[in-house]
């Protein structure tokens, strides 16, 4: 019969509760057994926290690592607190090691990315076990495994870490039916709540041998992963914190100067000149104080200052030193030698050393002392004296033995000697050259106060050339962070999302530049044959290429080749700092237009005695306005580039005439085909060199000259006949034929650009006339660029260009084959590194997870068997 | 704990020496020697019984399985970690661009140099520490000793419970393992002759009446100052390792660095370059060569120096002061005391 719940309950709710008797307590029965002598209550508790508590549990940590190290210092502290002097170690390691990196890179990303990195393997350290093991076995099992309590003295320990002392108290009866329950185990098992402890233990026990068979995988490489993914973001983050700078810094260029706190050049030469005060200025000493003066500027500078600084402390004196004597020597040596004396004969002849030394010191007195020419010429004719008498011992020598080696010097010899010691002119006189190589100087007073002035003088330019040298390198610089890196980095990848490049192609592209070439004829050709496709991808461009307007103000910074911008505010602060300097210079005592003229004319400018009058070309004050001019020149040219190369191929494409006047009525197929193919071939691939050049190509010199057709056109493409074609007589340069180049030029540069072009530029206006102003350029300067071989091939014949080298190369800018396959090596290093441990980290993620289904496996135990089943068994 | 009745194997053997087999080599704690050999031997054991039959016990969740073991394993995220760390920085240079291999490379070298030397200088800079610590104080803080470690039978036929367990007699400063210092008396030396030679070494006194009891609250601050100094040190070392890892003059050794020991004349030659470049780069680092802050590799080096003077100066220093009571004159004659 089945039991009625219902009536079981019904009765049961009438009965009345059973009154609670007071246990019986025999205080002798405890005594003797000693019940009552039981552990005090257990304090601890589990440590339930989410992520909202984070921060202040992070705080108290932090308090309780210090304080368990100040125990560890004083010897005060406990098992605990030494494993947490341990954790702390780990960090001040790893932040010693970041701190060391950081001094070893240079640019503000890869400092930070030591730090990033250090975080992101303590993140990871504490991640995985969280996320692999912690989070996984929860859903599953319905416990953490990770749990944490604090216990009676509390200390924050982890639960499960000694699978042998667990301290159950921590949680609740409730807590364990919970999980028993999510655990499946039968509600009606005896002792139940024992049984899921006992299945905690050994899940916790295996999910901590799982944690340290992973970790190790999975710390370094869920760290690289998140600095991998971090840097693209970081980079964008300190641009703008940077570009932020920039824009305030330019504003006060003077305080940027003044916080360079720079007085490098000041120090050293005030040092020079304590230690030599009063002493003779030698030659070394000028060279010295010239090097301290123009410290950290080119070498050319130093020069300059040193051949002005001999002239301003030059007088009629000159010094005996030992340098005058090794001076004498050799030019005596030289002489001599120069005459065919042997060198050993000259050995024998000439004064040593100690001999001069003798004559010039202990018998003259004229060493190391102020001499003027009356004293040179008394130390002269010393010298030659001695050299004479020489000469006869010599003789004499050699005379009373002849089975010596040595030779007899005739009278003949003597008297050439003689003569090119004593009759040569004074300027040439080997001896008196010698004697006049240490002009005589003292640092004196007014000395050391002019090369004060001049120290201070560069010292300023110091500060203010290097406070603009920063702030170019901030903006423009190749750094990965600068203004100008992120700019060409963004326009790069607008260029090339826009190609539709794949991983495949990069991939393959990263081999072999001309497979990028390859890869951006064709796409160039599929761009430009479809209207609709042009258009999107070339106003997307172009807007991207003019956020450049807005990242550098045309006020602040910019280039003079295309804009029409006036004096910015660097030009400003740059002419000025050089203003400074000439002031300085000028107003230095004594000052004649003859002072310091090497070293103006190097920095300031040559040809005028005023600072506004000296011409600037090639001086450093050019070459410091040329830093920002050339980079920002650069980067447009390289960006007007591909927006011609692509205009060039759309107006090819459309197949209407109008657009490519270059190729003519009278201009033969065959060569039609090739200035076709020169000019979609060099936009895409062409260098400096190939512009210089004219163009080298072989083509078949006995084309078709009758054939005076247009290029026909199917579906965008131009259908050669000519071109690519192998000429049965072989091909050859034709040098004395200007019209591959001439027309070349012209259809990639002087035929206008097309109207879908220049639609793209949209409200882009001011970039449009730029554009323009760069085709004019390139087509005047490397146009009508005369070369040496090719003398001929000028798109003008009336015109030479007097472009420099370096402008060329500015205009024509970087070939855009060699930035795609750039774009590849880079893109593809990464995604090969990212495809192999992203497929590591993923597989190790899906194995831990997996392995935690398996674990936990107990089998329930069967209940103890009745007398009953026994009976019916 | 109860201690099983026999953990003898009860099968007989009949063969010769078959038996030996199963005899254990401690049958009680059993102080060890610090010496290489047996550092070297507790090290391979603890390696070995790690990565099989501790993470065996650990993966099969067995009840046995314990604190000791836990941490043992943590050796093993350790070595994977170093192997994975080169291996992040190295395994896919190959595949990248011919003219990026070598920068990647010179990279790489570096890093994997760095993990080696991160490890060697941890390990290595420990007995800076404590090595003073015991010639000073005669408190050897790393004496090992063999635990014997009972445990529950996996079923019925499992008669093998007892395991070996290699600590150290001050792991624990709350549970130090003081009774094993005291002299076995068939020694013929007296109970305290340790805790004596440590309470003269510190300038306590000789013939102490009860020098383990007066020197154990020295030994104790002594522990946890070397302890704490050993923390910390080791990882400025290690740092310092790294440091020196990434110095340029490492680049000449790379370009002829071999492991293949076979080929003697190629591996001596690596090696007298590794030689030259550890000078060389230590020279580096020191007058900081590549560096922004020309004194940040002598901050590398100095650091951890003088974090380890300052480590053993600072066991020296101690706020515990001998007591000069007698023991007698702490017990209140006039009270009764039970001593059961």
């Amino acid at each position: 019969m089945q039991t009625n719940l219902i009536q079981n309950f019904v009765q049961n709710l009438k009965t009345p509760p059973s009154e609670r008797k007071t246990p019986e307590f025999n205080i002798h029965h405890e005594l003797q057994t000693k019940t009552f002598i039981k552990p005090n209550k257990s304090s601890g508790y589990l440590v339930k926290s989410n992520i909202f508590d984070a921060p202040a549990i992070m705080a108290k940590d932090f308090v309780y690592d210090l304080k368990s190290v100040k125990n560890g210092f004083n010897g005060d502290a406990d098992d605990h607190q030494l494993g947490k002097i341990n954790d702390v170690g780990l960090k001040i390691g790893g932040l010693a090691i970041a701190a060391y990196l950081y001094t070893k890179k240079q640019s503000p990303m890869t400092k930070s990315m030591e730090f990033i990195g250090l975080g992101s393997f303590l993140a990871s350290m504490s991640l995985w076990p969280k996320l692999a093991i912690q989070l996984p076995a929860y859903l599953i099992h319905g416990f953490n495994v990770q749990q944490q309590y604090v216990d009676s003295f509390g200390r924050k320990k982890s639960f499960f870490q000694d699978p042998q002392f667990l301290a159950w108290d921590a949680y609740s009866d409730k807590e364990l039916e919970k999980i028993g329950d999510w655990m499946g185990i039968p509600k009606d098992l005896p002792n139940r709540n024992e049984f899921t402890k006992r299945k905690m233990q050994k899940i916790a026990v295996q999910n901590n041998t799982l944690w340290m068979w992973t970790a190790g995988f999975a710390t370094p490489i869920m760290s690289a992963l998140i600095c991998n993914q971090l840097e693209k973001p970081v980079t964008k983050l300190l641009g703008r914190i940077n570009n932020k700078k920039n824009n305030q810094d330019i504003k006060d260029l003077d305080a940027l100067a003044k916080e360079m706190h720079d007085n490098k050049i000041k120090n050293k030469v005030s040092s020079i000149l304590s230690i030599n005060q009063n002493k003779v200025i030698t030659e070394d000493l000028i060279e010295e104080l010239a090097k301290a003066i123009s410290n950290g500027f080119d070498p050319q500078v130093k020069e300059s200052v040193n051949q002005d600084l001999k002239k301003l402390l030059q007088t009629d004196l000159y010094v005996i030193n030992e340098n005058t004597l090794n001076a004498i020597t050799a030019n005596t040596e030289k002489t001599l030698l120069d005459a065919g004396f042997e060198k050993e004969t000259i050995g024998q002849i000439i004064p040593s050393y100690n001999e001069m030394l003798k004559n010039f010191d202990n018998e003259l007195g004229f060493f190391k002392i102020a001499c003027d020419n009356e004293k040179l010429e008394k130390a002269f004719t010393a010298y030659t004296k001695k050299l004479y008498e020489k000469i006869d011992k010599y003789n004499e020598v050699a005379i009373k033995n002849p089975e010596s080696n040595l030779k007899i010097l005739s009278k003949n010899q003597i008297d050439d000697i003689k003569q090119m010691l004593i009759g040569s002119e004074i300027t040439e006189n080997p001896v008196m050259l010698g004697l006049k190589k240490e002009p005589y100087a003292v640092l004196n007073h007014n000395n050391q106060k002019l090369i004060n002035l001049i120290a201070d003088a560069f010292n300023s330019l110091k500060l203010n050339t290097a406070a603009a040298e920063k702030f170019v390198q901030n903006q423009l610089g190749c750094l990965p962070e600068t203004t100008m890196a992120n700019y060409w980095n963004d326009t790069i990848d607008t260029f090339v999302h826009g190609l539709g490049l794949k991983t495949k192609d990069i991939d393959l592209i990263k081999n072999d530049r001309l497979l990028a070439t390859s890869f951006l004829r064709s796409s160039f050709d599929d761009i430009a044959s479809d209207k609709k496709n042009y258009n999107k991808f070339m106003t997307k461009l172009i807007d991207q290429i003019a956020i450049q307007e807005k990242l550098m103000k045309p006020g602040d910074t910019r280039e003079i080749m295309y804009s029409n911008a006036g004096n910015t505010k660097l030009d400003n602060f740059i002419e000025k700092s050089f203003k400074d300097f000439n002031g300085k210079i000028t107003k230095l005592p004594g000052y004649k237009p003859s002072f310091m003229e090497n070293t103006l004319n190097y920095i300031i400018g040559i040809g005028g005695q005023t600072f506004e009058t000296r011409n600037p070309q090639g001086s450093l004050k050019q070459t410091y306005k040329d830093l920002a001019y050339n980079r920002i020149a650069e980067v447009k040219s390289s960006f007007f580039r591909i927006i011609n190369t692509l205009d060039l191929y759309r107006r090819l494409a459309i197949g209407d005439p109008k657009y490519y006047p270059a190729l003519h009525n009278k201009l033969p197929r065959a060569l039609k085909e090739e200035v076709v193919e020169i000019s979609k071939m060099t936009g895409i691939a062409g260098h400096t060199a190939d512009y210089l050049t004219k163009f080298y190509k072989q083509i078949d010199p006995n084309f078709d000259i009758e054939d005076l057709s247009d290029i026909p056109i199917r579906n965008g493409r131009l259908i050669y006949k000519y071109a690519g074609r192998p000429a049965p007589t072989g091909k050859v340069d034709t040098p004395q034929d200007p019209r591959l180049f001439i027309e070349s030029m012209k259809l990639s540069f002087e035929n206008k650009v097309h109207p879908e072009t220049e639609a793209a530029f949209g409200r882009n206006k001011k970039l449009l006339e730029e554009f323009k102003k760069y085709r004019n350029i390139v087509l005047n300067d490397v146009g009508n660029r005369e070369y040496f071989e090719n003398i001929h091939r000028m798109v003008t014949e009336d015109k030479t260009s007097t472009a420099s080298d370096n402008k060329i190369f500015i205009e024509v800018g970087a070939a855009t084959d060699e930035v795609l396959y750039n774009f590849c090596k880079r893109t593809s290093n990464t995604n090969k590194w990212l495809k192999m441990f992203s497929t590591a980290g993923a597989a190790l993620l899906g194995v831990t997870i997996f392995a935690q289904f398996f674990f936990g496996r107990m089998q329930i135990p069967k209940p103890a068997a009745t007398q009953k089943d026994k009976k019916y068994a | 704990m109860i201690l099983p009745v026999n953990n003898q194997n009860p099968t007989p053997f009949f063969s010769a020496n078959k038996q030996k087999k199963n005899e254990k080599e401690y049958t009680h704690d059993t102080l060890l020697p610090n010496n290489l050999s047996t550092r070297m031997r507790i090290g391979m054991d603890k390696f070995t019984n790690a990565i099989t039959l501790y993470s065996a016990k650990g993966f099969k969740g067995s009840r046995n399985a314990n604190f000791y073991e836990f941490l043992t394993m943590g050796q093993i995220p350790y070595l994977i970690g170093s192997g994975t760390l080169i291996a992040v920085f190295n395994a896919a240079n190959k595949h990248y661009n011919l003219f990026d291999q070598p920068s990647a490379k010179a990279l790489g070298n570096k890093m994997a140099l760095g993990v080696v030397l991160y490890g060697l200088l941890k390990s290595a800079s420990k007995p800076l520490v404590t090595a003073p610590v015991h010639w000073i104080t005669g408190i050897d803080t790393e004496r090992p000793y063999a635990k014997v470690n009972y445990e529950l039978p996996d079923d019925i036929y499992d008669t093998d419970i007892t395991n070996i367990e290699y600590h150290k007699v001050f792991e624990s400063v709350d549970f130090s393992r003081w009774d094993l210092l005291l002299m076995d008396p068939k020694s013929g030396k007296p109970r305290n002759a340790r805790y004596d030679i440590i309470a003269k070494k510190l300038g306590m006194g000789t013939n102490l009446k009860d020098s383990d009891q007066e020197v154990k609250p020295r030994i104790k601050e002594i522990v946890e100052k070397t302890s704490a100094a050993k923390s910390i040190t080791s990882y400025l070392w290690a740092a310092a390792g790294v440091a020196l890892a990434f110095q340029k003059p490492w680049e000449s050794y790379f370009n002829v660095a071999t492991l293949k020991f076979w080929d003697t004349k190629k591996f001596a030659h690596s090696m007298k370059i590794f030689g030259k470049s550890l000078v060389e780069s230590a020279k580096a680092m020191y007058k900081g060569e590549g560096c922004k802050y020309k004194h940040a590799g002598k901050f590398m080096i100095y650091t951890p120096l003088a974090a380890t003077v300052l480590g053993v100066l600072n066991v020296m220093r101690s706020e515990h002061k001998p007591s000069k009571l007698d023991s007698a004159d702490i017990i209140e004659k006039e009270r009764k005391y039970v001593v059961n």
